[in-house]
Formats: structure tokens, C-alpha cells, sequence
């Protein structure tokens, strides 16, 4: 006889043991005590600090490598290897007095060992992005890059603990841009012009030094104990690289990591889950998303009456309230808060659909007749699609006007606005350095480096050129805010909401830092199981 | 003696035509692959500066990426090398060889490949050949509707879904693969899940086909013949139907294990594992073209070396090739 129906006991009898969990994790390394485990969102863009310039890469080697200078809890500029700094009163030179500090090889750090840094980082041969875009303002650099001059002539050595650095120009913003990784200072001859690619080659004074580089896997970082400002409280820090946002919750969740970033959209989630709500933090970032309308590239956005009509046509509170829950600040200025100057309650159009047709049909487009067929992009990003949406179809209601969407893969999406090819576009700017300039002078003046829109308006250059020059915060700060406020009335951007992110911890890590750009050194981390 | 001797020649002239139009499609495929990363729009450099990019930063690391020498030369260059097995260095990320990229990758993704094919093979000729011989009843029905299953559920829905219920719930296994130095329990439980995901659909189909091939062997002639000479049943099955049913299956078995090899992108990620699906993939994110150009003739050269293996192993299974190649 065909026992066939004995295959079918092995269903129940299968829940009646699978129903007990198994202990996989608390017999593997469920985390020594004082080892701080993290993952990485992407692959290590560079182990050198002079050509790094993503957030996630700086996270990590900004444990291992310092400059003169670097940012504080309170987003102001600190000194790191600088004991002090003075400034000339004509603002040029600024004259650094180094502390007594070691490389993670035992030598001690002097002039020239920061002198020989920001050569190598000038020089021409290795090629960095990121000493152009935030040391030109030093004498001598823009010449050492073109491999015009072989040394930096505005950089001085006055005696082992003391540098002198001359400016080209009495820029307040030098001191912000300074504290970029592309300053890190390493001992003198250690390496070569071109880039790192070893671990055994990155020689820093940070807390931390590299113990383990698995290339794609894994980075381990284990504490400097003659650390400068004092040894850290963590013995080891383990990185691994963990791409997939689901796994890395898996992993959280299984206890197997410490911290992870989350999508807003898990966030929204977890935030009604009882067991990881005490658990989510929400982070500001100095970055700030907004809707560009391209005169160049469309006729009718020349119009100032057809930007204000677009302005007020968007219904920005209702697009934080539906499409990202709530859960990020909405913009009312350009300039993000906790920058100072940032999040002030500027002249923004308010939700006005009335007044947006009426200023439409005194363009000579009433009723949305006559606007030649415009298409809307975005820059990828997981809200994007649903923002750019709600957008096009409150265009729609409100104006009558047709907004197609685009969907652009990201590299045609970047080249297109490189190009200044983007007509109707959702985007985000994110601060090199906290400071107006980057946001007001830096992307809306007319020879603004990133100004591919066309907006000019000689009022706004003209209170932004003061302000960038002047080098107390009292007498710049009010000229930004009124420039900020012309801008905004112009509206050649529509500001929609600042950037916040968020991380799930651990409940026994304590003595986090942070900035604005994200995690700071870890110093006074801790965690406790 | 002399028969031997011709039909080596033979089979080593069979071979090196076959690895010669081989290398050839190979390379053509490579132009083709180059010619599509160079017209679509962005690059690099583009991808590694994102919002900052501007025309200085973007020209200063297009000269360092060497993509301001123009394309004829650098897709010569990259074949010149190749012959050598020098890919190049690749462009995104850490700069380093793009052959010590691949010899990461490559055996991570290889090990858990051939272990899946192994294992659908396995389950494969096992459930086909139950079906086949049980046809209609209830171990048929049973096997085909798991194959259907294996066929149907895409990887990316049983991944995550054995991950969730496995490791996170009932802890029996970790949530990914890991390192064989970082391991802390014996190799099995990291192998287990991401073996079982990638065997899945491969083991469907490979019942399927050994059940219609054995079906079709069965119903033959010589079948009825070795019957009423009274074989055994577990003579019958191997000896005269398995022998004969197994030619198809052992072809696409080898057409499997090159799928494996290059579509074990879902499976890395959810697993954490770098081999060679997922730096395929990352490169092509990151117009990384280099290690673009690498990993297709790797994978390229993997599919025609498979192929020629099973071209090989034919002839020895069934002696009517082997005349005919003759």
C-alpha cells in the first residue's frame, strides 16, 4: 500500500520543533564589550584623506586622519592639531600653534610635517578633486595644482610648532573649508604623490588606528591609545560593509550591529513599532531640497510673475505632511538650520492658488494657456518620485498647466544638470562647508560656480559680495538675511524641506558626536551590553 | 593504434576551434559592451562626484581615470592587456587592479555556485527520476508542483524571506554569509541559505527535464526488451534509463552553472557576499568600465569553457557521439 500520506506528518511536525528559536546569535560574537560594530552604506571610495570626499568614506578615515582644524558638536570650527590660530587684522594670514601630538608611528608632529601634507595634497600627480575645491583660497595653491609652481608659497614654517598660512584673499569662509580631510596631516615623506591604497600607508594622529582592511568586506579600527586629547573609550571599532538597507536591519535586529542609517520610510515605520521607537534618532544634515525652475531652458520661468505663480501653486506643507510624514522640517529659507544664519523664517511665497493664477494670467498665460510643454526631473533619492508627483499634479490643479515627469537614471540626470539641461527639477544641495556663502553666494549669483539656471539679479550679487568679504558674523549675517529674503521673493528656487536622517542605536551606546555632516570622531563613544 | 591517434587529433583540433570562435565572441561581446557604457550618457567620474561635480573636479578625475584619452584607444589598450591578464585599475572606489577585484570575487561566488548546481543536480535527477517512473501519482504531482514553486517564486522573494524566518526569528542561522576567518560556527550554516536560494530554480527545472527526457527513455523499445529479460528494477532505471535520459539534463546543467556563476547578484546582496554577480553590478552602477569590460569576459569565458566541458563529457556518456565525432 502507498504510505503516501505519511509525508504530510512532517508539516506538523516541523512547527512543533521549528517554533522554538535556536540561539545562533548569542552563540556567535554577539559583541565583546567595548567594540563598537557598524556598518558601512558603500564601499570605501578611498583609504586617502586627501581625495576623499563622500560622507560615508570620510565617517571612516576621519577617525584615523586630523587636520589643523576640524567641527564640534556646536557646528563650529575647533582645533584639532591646532592648539590656537590667530588671525592677521587684514584677514590674510592665519598663524596655527600646534599641540603636542604623535603619529600612530610614534614620530611627533611639527610644521613641517603640515607643510609636506598640503603639498602632497596640492600635488599634481595625485590627482584630488577636494584640494582645489576647498584649499584654493591658500596663496600658491591654484599654481602648485596647474604644476606651475613645485611648493606652496603661502604656507610657511615658522618654527617646528607654529605654520603660517597666507590667503590669497581675506575670505572669512577659509577657516570652515579648512577643516576638510584634505588637510590631514601626515608625517613627512610617509607617502608618495600617488593615492593610498594600503592600509599599512595610512599613518594619521586620529583616535583610531586601521588594524584590518578586508577589501569589500570589512574595516576594523582599534583605538590610538596616545591619542592627544586623550585615549578613546572604545577599544575597537568593526565596519562592515553591508550595501543592502534590509540586511542591515536584519542585522540590527538580530543583534548583530550597534547602528544603522535607515530610509525615512523605515523610519516612519519603526516609529510605531514599540520595540525600536526608543531606539530611532533623527540627525539634521546642512542640506537643503528644493524644486529649480531653469530660465535658459524654458521661456516662461524668465518671467518673475511665472515662478512666484509656480511658488505659490505648491502646497509645501501639505507634501511634508503626506509624502514624508511629517517627519523633516519644512524649508523657509535657503540656508539650512544650524548653520548660522540658517533656518530663519524667510520671505517665502506662502500657499496662495488664487494669487498663483491670477500672477499667471498677468504673464499672459492664463489658465495655463500657452505654456509651451514642460517636463519635471528628479534626482534620485527614495522620496523623490513620490514628491516630484504630488508636485506635477498640484501644478496641474492649481494652474492648469501639464507637467510630465521624467525619470532619469542618475549619471544622464547629472550630466543634463552639469550641462544646464535641466529644465523643471527636484534637487538637493548639501553644504561643503557651514557657511551662507556656500548655499546664497556660492549657487545663486550670477557667476556663481553652480548657478546653471540663469537667475541674476545685480541687488542679490551685490549684498552676497559684501557679505563674503566681511569677517565678522554680526555685519554678515544680516546682509545674507536680506539677500535671502530677495532671492526667495525671485524665486528662482521653491526651498521644500531640510534634509534629516536617521539611525536606529543601540540602547547601551552612549557618548555619541555629532555634526551637521554627520558622526564626529569617536572619542566619548561607548557602548555597554 | 592509429584510430586513437586521429581521433585525438581530432578531438584537440575540435577544441581549439571551438576555444578560438569562442575568444572571438567573447571579444566581440566585450566591443559591444564598451561601445554601450561609452554612448550612454554620464560616466565615472560623473557617478564618483554626484551633486559636486564641476567642469575643473570633473576634468582633473577624468585625467586621472585616464578617460580623457579617446575610445579606440582605450579599448585597444584594455585587449592588449587582456591577453596579458592585466584588466587594468579600476575606476571607482579604492583605485586597485581590476584582476585583484576578480580574484576576490570569483571564488567566493564560484564555491556557492557550484555547491547550488551540485545540489539542484542532486534533487534534480532524484524527484525527475521518481517522477518519471511514478508518473501521474501522487510523487509526481508532489515534485512537479515544487518545481513549480522553484520555477515561479523569483530569488529575491525567497531570500529574504528564508532570511527573515531562519535567522532573525528563529535564530537558527546567521543573517549572511561572512568571511571564512570571521566564521564562529562550522561552514554549513553560512553556506546553507544562500545554496538553497540559488539551487532553487536551477533544481526545478532540472527535474522537470530529467522527468520528460526518463519518461521519453522509458517508453522505448529496448526498455520493454530489458524488462522481459527480467533486468532488476535498479539496473533498469540506471544502467539502461537514467544513462540515456541524463544527456539533456547534463547540458543544461552546464548552461545552469554559467547562469549561477553571473546571476548571483540577489543572493550576494541580501547576503553580504562580494563575489562576482554583485561587483558586476556595482560596476555598471558606477560606469566603472574596466572592471564592466572584466567581468564580461570572465563571464564570457566561463560560459564557453562549461560549454566545452559538457562538449567533453558527452562522448564518454553515450558512445553513439562519440562514433559520430569519429
Amino acid at each position: 500500500m502507498n504510505k503516501w500520506w505519511l509525508c504530510l506528518l512532517v508539516v506538523p511536525a516541523l512547527f512543533v520543533v521549528g517554533c522554538q528559536r535556536g540561539n545562533f546569535s548569542e552563540q556567535a560574537q554577539s559583541g565583546a564589550a567595548n567594540v563598537f560594530r557598524y556598518p558601512m552604506n558603500v564601499k570605501p571610495t578611498s583609504l586617502d584623506p586627501h581625495t576623499v570626499q563622500d560622507g560615508d568614506t570620510i565617517d571612516l578615515l576621519q577617525n584615523v586622519f586630523e587636520g589643523l582644524v576640524g567641527w564640534d558638536e556646536n557646528n563650529e570650527v575647533v582645533g584639532l592639531l591646532a592648539e590656537k590660530w590667530e588671525v592677521s587684522p587684514d584677514g590674510k594670514v592665519y598663524t596655527f600653534t600646534l599641540k603636542d601630538a604623535k603619529f600612530h608611528n610614534g614620530k611627533t608632529v611639527t610644521a613641517e610635517d603640515v607643510k609636506w601634507s598640503l603639498e602632497r595634497a596640492a600635488s599634481p600627480a595625485l590627482k584630488s578633486t577636494t584640494t582645489g575645491a576647498y584649499l584654493s583660497d591658500i596663496q600658491g595653491m591654484t599654481e602648485m595644482l596647474a604644476g606651475k609652481a613645485p611648493n606652496l608659497t603661502g604656507v610657511k614654517v615658522i618654527d617646528p610648532k607654529t605654520v603660517e598660512i597666507t590667503l590669497t584673499e581675506p575670505l572669512p569662509t577659509f577657516i570652515g573649508k579648512f577643516t576638510y580631510l584634505t588637510s590631514a596631516v601626515m608625517p613627512k615623506d610617509s607617502v608618495g604623490p600617488s593615492e593610498i591604497t594600503k592600509p599599512e600607508q595610512m599613518i594619521g594622529t586620529g583616535p583610531f588606528k586601521v588594524a584590518q582592511y578586508l577589501p569589500d568586506q570589512l574595516v576594523v579600527l582599534e583605538a590610538n591609545k596616545d591619542y592627544h586629547r586623550g585615549a578613546p573609550k572604545l577599544a575597537k571599532i568593526e565596519r562592515p560593509i553591508i550595501l543592502d538597507s534590509q540586511t542591515r536591519l536584519n542585522k540590527f535586529q538580530a543583534g548583530e550591529v550597534d547602528l544603522i542609517s535607515l530610509p525615512r520610510q523605515d523610519a516612519a515605520a519603526l516609529a510605531k513599532d514599540e520595540k525600536f521607537k526608543n531606539q530611532l534618532k533623527s540627525f539634521d544634515r546642512a542640506a537643503l531640497w528644493y524644486i529649480g525652475m531653469n530660465q535658459m531652458q524654458y521661456a516662461p520661468f524668465k518671467d518673475r510673475r511665472v515662478r512666484q505663480a509656480f511658488a505659490m501653486a505648491i502646497d509645501r506643507e501639505r507634501i511634508v505632511r503626506d509624502q514624508l510624514g511629517g517627519l523633516v522640517p519644512i524649508a523657509n529659507s535657503i540656508v539650512p538650520k544650524g548653520i548660522k544664519g540658517g533656518g530663519r523664517q524667510g520671505k517665502v511665497h506662502p500657499y496662495n492658488p488664487e494669487k498663483a493664477r491670477q500672477l499667471l494670467a498677468e504673464a499672459g498665460f492664463a489658465n495655463g494657456q500657452g505654456m509651451p510643454p514642460l517636463n519635471m526631473t528628479f534626482r534620485e533619492w527614495p522620496d523623490a518620485p513620490a514628491i516630484t508627483e504630488a508636485i506635477a499634479s498640484q501644478i496641474k490643479q492649481n494652474l492648469n498647466v501639464e507637467v510630465k515627469i521624467q525619470r532619469t537614471e542618475l549619471g544622464a540626470y547629472l550630466q543634463a544638470y552639469n550641462e544646464g539641461k535641466q529644465v523643471f527639477y527636484h534637487m538637493r544641495w548639501g553644504a561643503d562647508f557651514l557657511d551662507p556663502q556656500n548655499f546664497l553666494s556660492h549657487m545663486l549669483t550670477t557667476k556663481g560656480p553652480e548657478n546653471k539656471f540663469g537667475y541674476s539679479n545685480p541687488t542679490y550679487d551685490e549684498l552676497c559680495a559684501r557679505a563674503d568679504r566681511l569677517l565678522k558674523w554680526e555685519e554678515r549675517l544680516p546682509l545674507y538675511a536680506q539677500a535671502e529674503d530677495i532671492v526667495l521673493q525671485d524665486a528662482p528656487w521653491v526651498p521644500l524641506y531640510y534634509q534629516v536622517d536617521y539611525e536606529l542605536h543601540h540602547p547601551g551606546l552612549t557618548g555619541l558626536r555629532k555634526s551637521l555632516f554627520g558622526h564626529l570622531p569617536h572619542l566619548n563613544t561607548e557602548i555597554k551590553r | 593504434m592509429a584510430s586513437t591517434s586521429r581521433s585525438l587529433v581530432s578531438l584537440f583540433k575540435s577544441i581549439s576551434t571551438r576555444l578560438l570562435y569562442g575568444l572571438v565572441s567573447i571579444l566581440f561581446i566585450a566591443f559591444v559592451t564598451f561601445i554601450i557604457d561609452e554612448v550612454a550618457p554620464g560616466d565615472a567620474a560623473l557617478l564618483e562626484l554626484g551633486d559636486k561635480a564641476t567642469p575643473q573636479t570633473l576634468a582633473i578625475m577624468r585625467a586621472e581615470m585616464g578617460l580623457d584619452r579617446p575610445w579606440p584607444v582605450r579599448f585597444g589598450e584594455f585587449v592588449i592587456k587582456a591577453t596579458q591578464l592585466d584588466f587594468g585599475m579600476s575606476y571607482a572606489g579604492v583605485r586597485e587592479p581590476v584582476r585583484d577585484k576578480i580574484t576576490r570575487a570569483l571564488p567566493t561566488t564560484m564555491q556557492v555556485a557550484f555547491l547550488a548546481i551540485c545540489l539542484a543536480a542532486i534533487i534534480g535527477l532524484t524527484l525527475g527520476t521518481i517522477s518519471a517512473i511514478r508518473q501521474n501519482k501522487f510523487a509526481d504531482r508532489a515534485a512537479l508542483s515544487l518545481s513549480t514553486l522553484g520555477v515561479t517564486i523569483p530569488n529575491f522573494v525567497l531570500a529574504p524571506i528564508l532570511v527573515y524566518v531562519f535567522a532573525v526569528q528563529l535564530n537558527y542561522l546567521p543573517t549572511s554569509w561572512a568571511p571564512p576567518d570571521r566564521r564562529t560556527a562550522p561552514d554549513i550554516f553560512y553556506l546553507l541559505l544562500p545554496v538553497l536560494v540559488m539551487a532553487a530554480r536551477p533544481a526545478a527545472t532540472l527535474t522537470r527535464l530529467t522527468r520528460a527526457s526518463m519518461i521519453d527513455i522509458l517508453q522505448q523499445e529496448f526498455i520493454r526488451l530489458a524488462v522481459a529479460k527480467g533486468v532488476p528494477p535498479f539496473r533498469l532505471i540506471f544502467l539502461h534509463g537514467l544513462r540515456n535520459a541524463i544527456l539533456p539534463v547534463v547540458t543544461a546543467i552546464g548552461t545552469s552553472f554559467g547562469f549561477l556563476l553571473t546571476g548571483s547578484f540577489v543572493v550576494e546582496t541580501v547576503f553580504v557576499m562580494p563575489g562576482l554577480g554583485s561587483l558586476a553590478i556595482d560596476a555598471v552602477r558606477q560606469r566603472d568600465t574596466p572592471v564592466i569590460l572584466a567581468t564580461t569576459l570572465v563571464a564570457g569565458v566561463v560560459f564557453v569553457l562549461v560549454n566545452l566541458a559538457v562538449d567533453l563529457i558527452l562522448p564518454i556518456l553515450d558512445p553513439r557521439i562519440r562514433e559520430s565525432q569519429v
